[in-house]
């Protein structure tokens, strides 16, 4: 029987990519990484977590696997499952058999969005045993010391049915992802959009602005990467208010009232 | 004069003795002579229709007496002519007219007046309607779109008289329009969540926007008043308003208000309220229990509104300039409504010169200018004080300044305008129009102000600069922010808003620019607390009311078993009413507040528990079997979990065989999910109360026992639920109650909870009904259930109404809505004379009626069986 597993190029990160440290993640992220010891990320949407995670990748030189969870995630589509390819049947890796075999990086993104029975897989490999069982190999995979799992999560969706079941979350150290501050936010937007630092503080000064409305009408304030989306807008010549309404005021909430605070929020900077 | 003489003398001998002693050129006098004036029309009335003139009778003294002798005149000239055109025409107005005009402002009972004149002679038959109906919105109109309101009002007299009221009052959906419409400018209502939204993005604060008390009608007058203060301050953690801004008809106005706005929420934003007094220069009073700093400040300088000005003018500067530093865009606007704005100088001839200078202080800060246009009137004391001060004031421009900078600022010229106290104003001119500068010089008192702040100058009770204030503890209410009011600054900022008050009193005032609109004060007091002591009339929710208004009222029974805290941090929502006989929603007619229930005695629980133990526990192993366990198994997928060995096999045996195979061949474990969230609205009425036929106990009390039945139930199927109960009395007051919300466990305090739900006032379905209808929809869930359990008709006579059809049709409007919205709405009621009504609300299928009320509690969990099923 033929087993595949993608090869590993696929999975290398080549360049740097930019991030810009906050407070200490990075070497919080390495000391987590030769401890051996599973991350947990939790931050609002486009704060930088995934950012983050590729650029650690990038500095440790390991691939990096992401999985980006969601509500029909089943257990096979992460371990792996048999195909029939004319009259052979054969193993196809699932991203995180992949992962273990490679001594990858895995990245399992917005992991709350998967169902809770499907995150039991990945107990094994969170504690000392460091253990994959494929049970329709019939094997138990035992992961090489470069390997590591990250997950995320949005603790903003917080609702009932969608939280970490303890036993889940236990299992991991947590960090803290928060929309950097302005002076470092506005390095970020500079860095990453080529926008001119007046504009940049300007798109900075809003999304702060705005920010203060969460839980006030809005579910969630605008992300950095929103910001820095307004920004490159911008640089590739539209206008200034009209970026802003295509990255904030029209994406952000369907709620009219909403909208025109928002409006007039970008309007005051604008 | 006499209160009884009228009474006592003929009117017509009376009139005619007064009209016979003009005619002879005798001049007569005094009480006697105004008496006559406003019996005139005695007896041209008396000649016309007696019953009319004897209303006019009963009438017109109460109306001399309380509104004046140009009132009670007029309303006499009104009568003649209208009985003039028909006798029952004005039989109606006499009985009505009085009433009305006693609820309007001075300033317009005679355009009141006016305008039925003018009804009587364009549309006499809709005249009474007119007139019984058109006070509530009359001050917001001007004469000419009054006219053409109570032409579009008078339109629908004959069709349907309640329509026409409901939209003369304003309370109709289309009322409202028409007066949107014809108000011209544009309403604070329609931008206000925006605005609250924008000024909480600032400031990063809670804070509400409300439509300012004198706003009605005030949008004339100088800019600054408006742009920059007047009619829209801020205390701390409300955000007042011009109920309406129209001076340019297009975009800007929207503006007006965005700028008044950022201005307000700015001194929450730039700290205009932190102050470390003791690190100011000088010896300040020890601090009183609940005081802010900054009112100690004011209390140690001895003069408070002095120095409540000066402080504003300083901050208005130092918050102006953060502002533009912040928000460049902000900054653009600002000069662009500076220009555009008709501004004027403030007119300084009439005040005292210490007004002098705060007011030249103040237009320095808007105009930018030096003001030497303005130095006409300006003594030379007054004059050096300012120029002196203006320097000073750009250094709290500059981007370091703190509100330390600005009270250290006070401090420092606080001697020299003492100084500039003792000078006399200019002029003292006598009666009313000068009432406001008048005001001004007593409150600032040179005595109050005697040089250098310090507990020397200083009055130890704190009263002496506010004589006139009565309470001076409530003189700066408006300073005080939310997180730091204790329940006792919260009745008294109540009973500062509902009493009439004086001006140093008023805990709006903080931010007034009160220099520049000393020559209209006096006016916008009165038209003010005229404007609250309305309050409590129909307002029909043209004005967005407190929460706190009633809150003091909310009868005994209503917070009976609520959770204490929450009496006071319930916020209070308004939802519309369905109105059958006009066929329009009255918006934000029912204002709904949301109570905690608190945990009662166990003993209710556990003799429910302990009674039902059997048929609980049978219960709970019905409804465990229907709980999802079951895991399908979906064969014959594209793709999936494992492979299908016999569609594997069947696919190879069909290739080899040459044929075309499928290429379903996975098969899927999927566990099937329910996903129903129910709510449960129990009807809390006096009605409740009464005793099941023939039983021992009441009918509530089986309901509840159904309660606790039917949670057991539903805890051991998973499903989210909620438990409410709504009782209420008015459209002001109704009560939504919570035993168990969402997103609580059901566990013995949640018993407990149901335990305390009790019989109460009245049930106003529809309110309750829109209520849960918003509150389902913020749990997800792809079917959602509200469950009504009911005795018998919707029905609340407080103050107002509602009962048999107006009350059915509502409820059946509130209950389409919740379709519309998605809901699966069930009523279960044990009254048996309740088919037609019900099914005429609910609609067939979606009721059930229990004719045994004992055999409640074992029927709900079947019927929810069903109906989830």
């Amino acid at each position: 029987m033929r087993q595949i597993t993608p090869p590993v190029e696929e999975f290398l990160v080549n360049e740097e990519p930019f991030y810009l440290p906050v407070a200490g993640e990075v070497e919080l992220f390495e000391q987590a990484w030769h401890s051996r010891l599973p991350l947990l990320l939790k931050g609002p949407t486009g704060s930088g977590k995934t950012r983050f995670v590729s650029h650690m990748a990038w500095r440790l030189g390991r691939p990096l696997v992401t999985v980006a969870c969601h509500d029909d995630l089943t257990a096979s589509d992460l371990v792996g499952r048999f195909l029939i390819l004319g009259d052979e049947t054969v193993w196809v890796d699932g991203p995180l058999t992949a992962a273990v075999r490679h001594g990858a990086i895995v990245y399992l993104d917005e992991v709350v969005e998967a169902r809770k029975d499907t995150m039991v897989v990945i107990h094994p490999l969170t504690d000392d045993r460091r253990l994959l069982p494929v049970e329709k190999l019939a094997t138990l995979l035992r992961a090489p010391q470069e390997f590591m799992l990250v997950v995320s999560y949005n603790p903003g969706y917080q609702s009932v049915l969608k939280e970490l079941k303890p036993s889940t979350r236990q299992r991991f150290l947590a960090m803290d992802f928060q929309f950097p501050p302005a002076e470092l936010e506005l390095q970020v937007v500079e860095r990453e959009s080529g926008v001119d630092a007046e504009l940049a503080s300007a798109l900075v000064g809003i999304a702060g602005k705005v920010r203060n409305l969460v839980d006030r009408g809005l579910e969630e304030g605008v992300s950095t990467r929103l910001v820095i989306y307004a920004a490159k807008l911008i640089v590739a010549g539209a206008a200034p208010r009209a970026a802003c309404d295509a990255a904030f005021t029209r994406i952000l909430t369907d709620d009219p009232d909403l909208r025109r605070s928002i409006g007039e929020i970008v309007a005051d900077f604008i | 004069m006499s209160s009884d003489r009228p009474r006592r003398v003929a009117p017509r001998r009376f009139g005619r003795l007064v009209g016979a002693a003009r005619k002879a050129g005798v001049r007569v006098l005094g009480p006697l002579g105004q008496l006559g004036r406003s019996l005139e029309p005695a007896a041209r009335l008396l000649g016309a229709d007696g019953v009319t003139a004897r209303s006019w009778i009963r009438n017109v003294h109460a109306l001399q007496e309380a509104l004046g002798g140009n009132v009670a005149r007029a309303y006499g000239d009104l009568l003649v002519a209208a009985v003039g055109a028909d006798v029952l025409l004005a039989r109606g107005l006499a009985g009505v007219i009085p009433d009305q005009l006693a609820r309007l402002a001075p300033a317009h009972r005679l355009r009141y007046l006016v305008a039925i004149d003018w009804t009587i002679s364009e549309r006499p038959s809709a005249a009474v309607a007119v007139a019984e109906n058109l006070a509530p919105v009359l001050p917001g109109l001007s004469d000419e779109a009054l006219r053409s309101f109570i032409l579009e009002g008078s339109s629908l007299v004959a069709s349907s008289p309640e329509k026409a009221a409901s939209f003369l009052r304003g309370e109709s959906g289309e009322g409202r329009r028409a007066l949107q419409s014809l108000e011209g400018g544009l309403p604070l209502e329609q931008v206000r969540r925006s605005l609250e939204l924008y000024a909480m993005a600032h400031c990063d604060e809670q804070v509400r926007v409300l439509a300012a008390p004198a706003g009605t009608g005030s949008t004339s007058g100088h800019p600054l008043r408006l742009a920059a203060g007047g009619s829209a301050f801020t205390n701390g953690h409300d955000i007042h308003l011009p109920a309406r801004v129209g001076w340019f008809g297009d975009q800007r106005d929207f503006l007006v208000y965005r700028i008044c706005t950022a201005l307000c929420a700015g001194y929450l934003e730039f700290g205009t309220f932190e102050l470390r007094l003791d690190e100011l220069p000088g010896q300040w009073p020890a601090r009183r229990q609940g005081e802010l700093e900054l009112q100690r400040l004011f209390r140690g300088l001895g003069n408070r509104s002095l120095g409540r000005d000066l402080y504003q003018v300083f901050e208005d500067q130092r918050v102006e300039a953060r502002l533009r530093a912040v928000y460049p865009g902000l900054s653009r606007d600002l000069d662009r409504i500076r220009v555009e704005l008709p501004g004027s100088a403030p007119p300084l001839r009439d005040l005292s010169p210490v007004d002098q200078v705060v007011a030249l202080l103040a237009w320095h800060g808007w105009s930018g200018a030096r003001g030497g246009a303005l130095r006409g009137p300006v003594g030379a004391a007054a004059w050096a004080v300012a120029e002196g001060l203006i320097p000073r004031l750009e250094g709290l421009r500059e981007p370091g300044a703190s509100a330390q900078d600005s009270a250290a600022l006070l401090v420092a010229v606080w001697p020299d305008l003492s100084e500039l106290m003792r000078t006399r104003p200019p002029q003292e001119a006598g009666g009313r129009a000068a009432e406001g500068s008048s005001r001004g010089a007593a409150d600032r008192d040179p005595r109050g102000a005697g040089g250098a702040p310090g507990p020397g100058s200083a009055d130890p009770a704190g009263t002496k600069g506010d004589r006139r204030a009565g309470s001076s503890r409530s003189a700066l209410l408006g300073l005080l922010r939310p997180e730091r009011r204790d329940a006792e600054q919260e009745r008294l900022d109540e009973a500062a808003m509902s009493a009439p008050r004086s001006d140093s009193e008023r805990p709006l005032g903080f931010l007034a620019r009160r220099a520049q609109i000393k020559q209209r004060r006096a006016a916008d007091y009165e038209e003010m607390d005229d404007w609250l002591s309305a309050m409590p009339g129909p307002a029909g929710g043209l004005v967005d009311r407190a929460p706190s208004a009633g809150r003091a009222e909310l009868p005994a029974a209503l917070r009976e078993g609520v959770e204490l805290e929450a009496l006071g941090d319930a916020r209070a929502v308004g939802y519309p009413e369905w109105d059958a006989s006009i066929g329009d929603y009255k918006p934000s007619w029912v204002l709904l507040r949301e109570y905690p229930l608190q945990r009662g005695s166990r003993e209710f629980v556990d003799r429910v528990m302990q009674q039902y133990r059997p048929q609980i526990q049978s219960l709970r192993r019905q409804f465990e079997a229907l709980r999802p366990e079951q895991v399908a198994l979906h064969r014959g997928l594209p793709d999936g979990d494992a492979l299908d060995l016999d569609r594997v096999v069947e696919a190879c045996t069909v290739r080899r065989a040459g044929g075309n195979p499928s290429d379903r061949l996975y098969l899927r474990h999927e566990r099937s999910r329910r996903d129903v969230a129910v709510a449960f609205l129990l009807d809390m009425s006096s009605s409740t109360n009464e005793m099941v036929s023939g039983g021992q106990k009441r009918i509530i009390e089986v309901e509840k026992e159904a309660l606790v039945l039917i949670a057991e139930a539903i805890d051991a199927i998973g499903d989210p639920f909620a438990i409410w109960g709504f009782s209420g009395y008015g459209r002001d007051q109704v009560a939504f109650y919570q035993a168990k919300r969402f997103d609580q466990p059901y566990d013995q305090a949640a018993r407990e909870r149901i335990g305390s739900m009790s019989w109460k006032m009245e049930n106003r379905d529809g309110a309750a009904i829109r209520h849960a209808t918003r509150r389902l929809l913020e749990w997800p869930a792809r079917i959602r259930l509200l469950v009504l359990l009911s005795d018998g008709k919707p029905l609340d006579c407080g103050c107002d109404r509602y009962s048999d059809a107006y009350a059915q049709e509502d409820t059946r409007q509130a209950l389409l809505e919740a379709r519309k919205a998605g809901l699966h709405p069930f009523c279960i009621t044990v009254d048996p004379h309740s088919r037609d009504y019900l099914r005429q609300m609910y609609g067939e299928g979606a009721y059930t009626i229990i004719d045994q009320v004992e055999a409640l509690p074992l029927r709900i969990p079947r019927l929810y069986r069903q109906l989830t099923r």
